[in-house]
């Protein structure tokens, strides 16, 4: 054993519960219903039909087949009749465009075929997201062709004409201007400068005051936007510069996964190269276990009503250093870990981040002057670049409701939020719409909100649509249209023209405003996507007295009761915003690996506390109880629970975005809605009570199978052990033979394989995975990936090529004592506070595959370049190969899920689903194994575009769907045959190794050990 | 019967004869016209065509009555260069001009005066003789089919005319052993004797029924889903014969997506309008299939203009080469990359009228190729590499199966 430090994936690992035992010893999680099958004689003898009938049967239907697959059906093949010029079928395009949905915004390229497009990766060009396209952005794709989506306007649930409706509509709203009463448009954050003019001469073409807009964020940053209001004249968030920070502070502020600047991942992951001889340290206060928090150096888990004091009593240990004056607080149980973060902050001195999540005004002021010790502004934090990502105010939220409930708002226009669902908790908002007269929204979709409305008049998905954004100051973004409107859709932007009584297209009105913004170039602007004049906000000075808001969070929550409740954002779901899409349903969360819920994480110590279970029942599946929430007079029923190692005791975390009643037949009751238990806009419950119930949740969990037996998979090192020693963590493999212990290829059966031009290596940077899991969904979009379903992933048949395995690693290690039995289960000591690692795992390409040699029919082969070919249409699916394959990275297919209407999930059973569906990808049928091929498609045509240039591949021209979107860049593919690519390079890293090296499978990827800076 | 006989001959002459009198007829009706002028007739079709048809409007009038229109003086100066004409002010040209839009006539300084002369009596003899071509093009067509008919019928006659004198044979032996007395077995029990007398023949009959019939199956079997010869009606009679062979274009100036895509791409209408907005008939088919692209595209050959807010039509091409989706193909990756002429795998397309799979698309027939040809040594891609494999196999020629062209992920993934 190289390490003496454990891993493990789950409780019930570390546990030892009999079900993980007993799974480890099978290679497929469910057995084989061959007894059940055969041993019911009596049944069997019963049975009309003869062994003579059923090869009769056999024989005819193989007879009929042939025969009928004798005939060739006719294939029209139908070209276009005018060409656009730069259209040619069966090669891709690219267009630079932008995203931004209200909760994720990123400057894209949208990759399109004859004109679909089907995929979208990050624009590299992009100063505001610097290329980051979530989990989130890439599976949009998939909505734009979700047969679910509102096809026409709709009055009353009835499909209309757009011409009705606009006749309508410009009625009611003169009638209702006239009548005195309040028109408003509720909206997402708006970052459009083009839709925010538009909305200005919107508002001017009625009286003084009648036209009001109100933004919202479904998760609000009205607090820090007020702090900032009050601490700097503009009510903005600032940018964060990370990658310019060595110390960060985040009382819960989850900043890597889900926050309103999506770069910040990025901008983290520069600040973690242990080349460089030093690393950014990265202290996390949180309740749940987020990915912030499982990427931190240090991770605290404090109770939600401590954060308001932790961050006061940070404050004051370094004012204290400052020589400034203390304010009022209260003693907590992390004094001590205060003191040592503010240490290190104030040897960080203009280099350090402290953020928190907060949404409390007195918070936020409190971490501005924080920071504003730190002399962290126009350092590592800018206002001058204002980022615009979030500007919900909640103040004019709850305004809205009241003049609702008051029956002075005549007209109400949603555009781009589901307030109904996001609202939930409380009624007052849907009571409040039916004293409306006009009530409008521009939702893609027959949503909650829009089922309340009298109109429905559908906006375009954003791939359809023209529009502009400024997602901070002095940068722009252009978003065009990648494909024309499937739908008899329309713009929100051309419904407020065509109701202004503009003939024009909001397209038209967008670009002469640009010709009169200085230094752009219209068609170059759209060419980039991205366009920046260099403009800065003016911000005042920081000068606040804090005793007042200090005093008040010292305050916060401070009622709390025995339980205290977190809301976050999952990956995948976000807020809601995509629950219909199947792609990020079935996407594990990366922590606790689940998909399809969302579920109360609960500390193992209240689980036992409070009788909550989780086991793993038949077929290694994992199970749950429910339990019924209440806050207030708020209460949420059937809520699965599930225990989290990592979550602070005393607090639970639930995630929004489940729950939807009216998001599709994928997303329709799919977990529990968590914004019904949100009060007052805040993302905290100080006093929750619970109750459990005795029945059980099935979870679809991806934890259990697949175990690695606890061999020393992830490797890793402190970052003064990696200076002292770059092969830190890392020895050599050696095995022990009768001339001594010798490299695993210097023992090996088998000859080599012949070489070619290429040897394609994918190498993974454990120190930079953060586990966000953009490469998963990447890879399912890149390669035609079945989603599978629920039950399916239940049964351990979920399909994708590339998992990210997450380890809980304990502090504490045990020792193996000479002659002692060597039992995982002593060395794993419980730990409620784990350290985390992620290891994204694909098909490791192996020189000396085991996979190849059992292969009956050759299916699976290598090339000359270093891959590990699959022949679709030549497997016969024994499965041997994943039998033999030590990694557990082949996936069968167990269904034919294309076509099929057990498993309708927009991709692949609808003729608009399927236009997602990557045409240099073979959809695979049932019967047949699959795995990663390295992206192959890829490949061939890396090397055909250099082929027909006469020239050498160069490096980084080829880039597999993983490596494309990873934000940290931790995820590199080349030629290691060049010795120039940066994965040669890598290859020859200290702290590179192969995936279980002593079996030696001489793997095409390899991994660098994880370095952490825990100083 | 040999009644029989003699009518099939007089059948089988008739159309001879019938086909030797109209074209002495034909030939005589020439000999009444203006005689052909073959440099006039090549010049023409050369020179004039794509702006001028005799009977109609293209770009330019139709040139029909030319000669009685205008002066052979005016026409020859006119031709050799119509700007020049119209810039000293002929009234005539100047009309003539405003009359088609200004839209320029070519100068053509090469031709000679007699050149011009040739043209205009070609095009003379091209109007009179215009109507009468048709009709023997569809003459000649029927007279071809009935030409076949009588054969069979010979054929047909002989076999009937065979089977009765067996059948006669056959009935004087029976009577004959009738009136000898001895039993006159029928045709099945004679044979069933003869069978049984001899087993071995029934051994060899089953041996070459079930060795034929495996054989059969097998054949079947291994050319299910090879379509080889697939020969469908296309909606637009289009010959590759004529814009491939006789008109020598190049394949990739319609299928230019070969040179850079997977597919070859089937030109758009807009591509076919690139000449037939010129070209409206066709030396074959005339104008009905040329009328198809108009039909696509919207345009009106009289005017020779778009029309406007035309909903286009596009035209549904039966695909003929079907590769399975399972297996990757790109053109050009063998086009460019690989530099081969089209007709390697598409076989000699400047020949065919109506274009069949040549091919026949197997894995096997793939395989041979990879095996066989040769990778390009120049190509950029290779430089360093190619010399490595050259000594490695100690040959100069480097097919693709060396670089790795028979590994299975190459083509299906």
């Amino acid at each position: 054993m190289a390490t003496q430090k454990k891993y493990w994936k789950s409780l019930e690992d570390q546990n030892g519960s009999p079900e993980v035992e007993a799974l480890k010893q099978n290679e497929f999680a469910q057995p084989l219903p061959v007894e059940e099958f055969l041993g019911d004689a009596e049944n069997l003898s019963a049975t009309q039909t003869s062994r003579r009938d059923f090869l009769k049967f056999l024989g005819f239907s193989t007879a009929a087949a042939t025969v009928a697959a004798c005939e060739a059906p006719v294939v029209k093949s139908i070209p276009y009749v005018v060409k656009p010029e730069e259209v040619t079928p069966g090669v891709a395009n690219y267009y630079a465009s932008s995203y931004f949905d209200g909760n994720d915004f990123a400057d894209v390229l949208v990759k399109t075929r004859e004109g679909r497009p089907i995929k979208i990766e990050g624009n590299p060009e992009s100063k505001n997201s610097l290329g980051v396209v979530n989990a989130r952005v890439q599976g949009s794709i998939l909505s734009l062709y979700d047969s679910s989506r509102l096809r026409s306007p709709m009055i009353k649930g009835q499909a209309a004409g757009w011409k009705n409706v606009d006749a309508e509509v410009r009625s009611k709203l003169a009638e209702i201007a006239s009548s005195g009463k309040q028109i408003t448009i509720l909206s997402s954050t708006i970052i459009s400068p083009s839709t925010k003019a538009l909305i200005e001469e919107f508002k001017a073409s009625y009286p003084e005051g009648i036209v009001n807009h109100v933004q919202m964020d479904a998760v609000s940053y009205h607090g820090a936007l007020e702090a900032n209001d009050e601490s700097f004249g503009q009510r903005v968030l600032p940018r964060y510069h990370f990658n310019k920070a060595q110390v960060m502070v985040s009382i819960g502020a989850d900043f890597l996964n889900n926050w309103f600047d999506g770069s910040a991942a990025a901008q983290f992951a520069e600040t973690r190269k242990p080349e460089n001889g030093k690393m950014s340290h990265l202290v996390s206060f949180e309740s749940n276990l987020s990915l912030t928090g499982s990427n931190a150096d240090k991770r605290f888990m404090i109770r939600p009503s401590d954060q308001g004091a932790i961050i006061v009593n940070l404050y004051n240990a370094l004012a204290q250093k400052a020589g400034k004056s203390r304010i009022v607080s209260r003693k907590t149980e992390f004094d001590q870990a205060i003191e040592e973060t503010a240490k290190k902050l104030w040897a960080a001195k203009g280099k350090s981040i402290v953020v928190a999540s907060a949404n409390n005004k007195d918070i936020q002021l409190v971490v501005n002057g924080i920071n504003n010790l730190l002399g962290n502004y126009n350092s590592t934090i800018d206002l001058s670049q204002a980022v615009y990502l979030r500007q919900g105010s909640d103040s004019d939220m709850t305004r809205l409701v009241s003049d609702m409930n008051a029956g002075k708002v005549g007209a109400l226009m949603v555009h781009g939020v589901n307030p109904v669902y996001t609202l939930a908790s409380s009624k007052a908002f849907a009571d409040g719409m039916k004293k409306v007269d006009l009530t409008l929204s521009t939702a893609g979709r027959m949503d909650e909100t829009s089922e309340l409305c009298k109109y429905a008049c559908p906006a375009n998905h954003n791939l359809e649509s023209w529009d502009d954004a400024m997602p901070m100051h002095g940068s722009y973004s252009m978003q065009q249209p990648t494909i024309r409107p499937l739908f008899d859709t329309r713009q929100f932007q051309d419904s407020l023209l065509t109701w202004m009584g503009r003939d024009m297209s909001y397209y038209a009105y967008m670009k002469s405003r640009w010709t009169t913004l200085s230094g752009a170039k219209w068609n170059k602007v759209v060419h980039d996507g991205v366009f920046q004049n260099g403009a800065r906000l003016e911000v005042s000075e920081f000068n606040v007295n804090l005793d007042s808001s200090g005093a008040k969070a010292v305050q916060h929550g401070k009622n709390g009761g025995q339980y205290e409740l977190a809301f976050y954002q999952k990956t995948g779901m976000g807020i809601g915003q995509h629950s219909n899409n199947p792609w990020l349903q079935e996407m594990p969360d990366p922590i606790t690996r689940n998909s399809w819920d969302n579920y109360l994480t609960v500390s193992p110590f209240d689980a036992e506390a409070l009788g909550i279970k989780n086991k793993n029942v038949d077929n290694g599946a994992l199970d749950g109880s429910y339990v019924t929430l209440k806050v207030g007079s708020l209460k949420l029923e059937n809520v699965p629970a599930f225990i989290q190692p990592g979550q602070a005791k005393g607090t639970f975390g639930l995630a929004y975005g489940y729950g939807r009643t009216q998001a599709g037949k994928a997303g329709d009751g799919v977990g529990v809605n968590a914004f019904a238990l949100v009060q007052n806009f805040q993302a905290e419950a100080m006093d929750v009570k619970i109750e459990v119930s005795s029945e059980l949740h099935q979870f679809a969990a991806t934890q259990l199978h697949h175990t690695m037996m606890g061999r020393a998979i992830v490797k890793e090192a402190s970052l003064a052990d990696f200076i002292k020693d770059p092969a830190a963590g890392n020895p050599d493999v050696l095995i022990p033979t009768h001339d001594g212990p010798k490299p695993p290829n210097e023992v090996t059966l088998w000859e080599e394989h012949d070489k070619g031009l290429h040897f394609w290596n994918l190498s993974i940077d454990l120190t930079s995975c953060i586990g966000c899991g953009a490469c998963v969904v990447s890879c399912q979009v890149e390669n035609n990936v079945p989603v599978v379903g629920k039950e399916e992933v239940r049964k351990s048949r979920d399909m994708h090529w590339l998992r990210i395995d997450r380890y809980y690693s304990s502090e504490e290690e045990k020792k193996q004592e000479a002659g002692e039995d060597f039992s995982y289960r002593a060395m794993e000591v419980p730990s409620e506070a784990p350290e985390v690692v992620f290891m994204p795992v694909m098909c490791q390409h192996c020189n000396h595959a085991p996979c190849e040699t059992v292969c009956p029919v050759a299916a699976t082969t290598h090339s000359s370049e270093g891959l590990n070919h699959m022949a679709y249409n030549r497997c016969i699916g024994t499965r041997y190969c994943a039998n033999n394959c030590p990694y557990k990275v082949r996936r069968f297919n167990w269904f034919q899920y294309a076509e099929n209407d057990s498993f309708d999930f927009i991709q692949m059973n609808d003729d608009l689903g399927k236009m997602v569906l990557n045409p240099d990808v073979t959809v695979r049928s049932r019967g047949v194994m699959e795995k990663c091929s390295m992206c192959i498609q890829r490949i061939q045509l890396g090397k055909l575009e250099a082929k027909k240039d006469g020239r050498k591949v160069e490096d980084g021209e080829i880039q597999t769907a993983c490596a494309s979107v990873c934000p940290t860049h931790a995820i590199k593919f080349g030629d290691a045959h060049d010795e120039k690519s940066e994965v040669a390079q890598w290859k020859e890293s200290p702290r590179t190794y192969y995936l279980l090296e002593e079996l030696n499978t001489q793997p095409s990827v390899f991994y660098q050990t994880k370095i952490r800076n825990k100083a | 019967m040999k009644k029989a006989y003699i009518a099939a001959i007089r059948r089988f002459s008739t159309p001879w004869v019938m086909t030797l009198i109209m074209g002495l007829f034909s030939l005589a009706s020439v000999a009444q016209e203006a005689e052909l002028n073959e440099n006039g007739q090549k010049l023409f079709k050369s020179k004039c065509t794509s702006c001028h048809a005799i009977d109609k409007t293209v770009v330019g009038p139709a040139l029909g009555g030319v000669n009685e229109r205008r002066s052979e003086e005016w026409l020859i100066s006119w031709i050799r260069n119509s700007q020049e004409m119209i810039k000293s002010g002929d009234a005539e040209a100047v009309a003539l001009y405003e009359e088609y839009n200004k839209s320029q006539m070519t100068a053509f300084p090469e031709l000679s005066d007699d050149d011009i002369r040739d043209i205009l009596s070609y095009v003379e003899y091209a109007e009179n003789n215009q109507p009468a071509k048709s009709v023997s093009v569809t003459d000649g067509g029927e007279g071809v089919a009935e030409e076949k008919e009588p054969s069979i019928l010979l054929y047909l006659g002989l076999l009937i005319g065979l089977i009765l004198l067996i059948n006669l044979f056959v009935r004087i032996k029976n009577n004959l052993k009738d009136a000898q007395g001895l039993p006159t077995p029928t045709l099945i029990t004679s044979g069933k004797e003869w069978l049984l007398a001899n087993k071995a023949v029934i051994v060899i009959m089953v041996l070459l029924l079930v060795v034929g019939g495996l054989k059969d199956t097998w054949d079947t079997l291994v050319q299910t889903g090879v379509h080889e010869e697939y020969q469908p009606t296309q909606p637009i009679a289009f010959s590759h014969k004529i814009h491939a062979g006789d008109n020598a274009i190049d394949c990739n100036y319609c299928h230019s997506s070969a040179r850079h895509s997977k597919t070859s791409g089937i030109p758009s209408a807009n591509v076919c309008m690139n000449c037939h907005k010129y070209v409206s008939e066709g030396s074959i088919t005339g104008t009905t299939e040329i009328a198809k692209i108009y039909e696509a595209v919207g345009f009106d050959p009289s005017k020779g203009q778009y029309i406007e807010g035309y909903q286009e039509k596009p035209i549904e091409w039966v695909r003929i080469h079907n590769l399975p989706d399972l297996a990757y193909f790109n053109h050009s990756q063998h086009v460019t990359a690989g530099q081969l002429e089209c007709q390697e795998c598409h076989g000699p397309i400047e020949e065919m009228e109506e274009v069949y799979q040549f091919a026949p698309l197997t894995m096997g027939w793939c395989i041979d190729c990879h095996r066989e040809k040769n990778i390009q040594p120049e190509n950029g891609y290779y430089e360093g590499y190619y010399e490595d494999l050259v000594a490695k196999h100690n040959r100069e020629e480097i097919h693709p199966k060396d670089i790795g062209a028979l590994e299975c992920g190459k083509c299906h993934y």
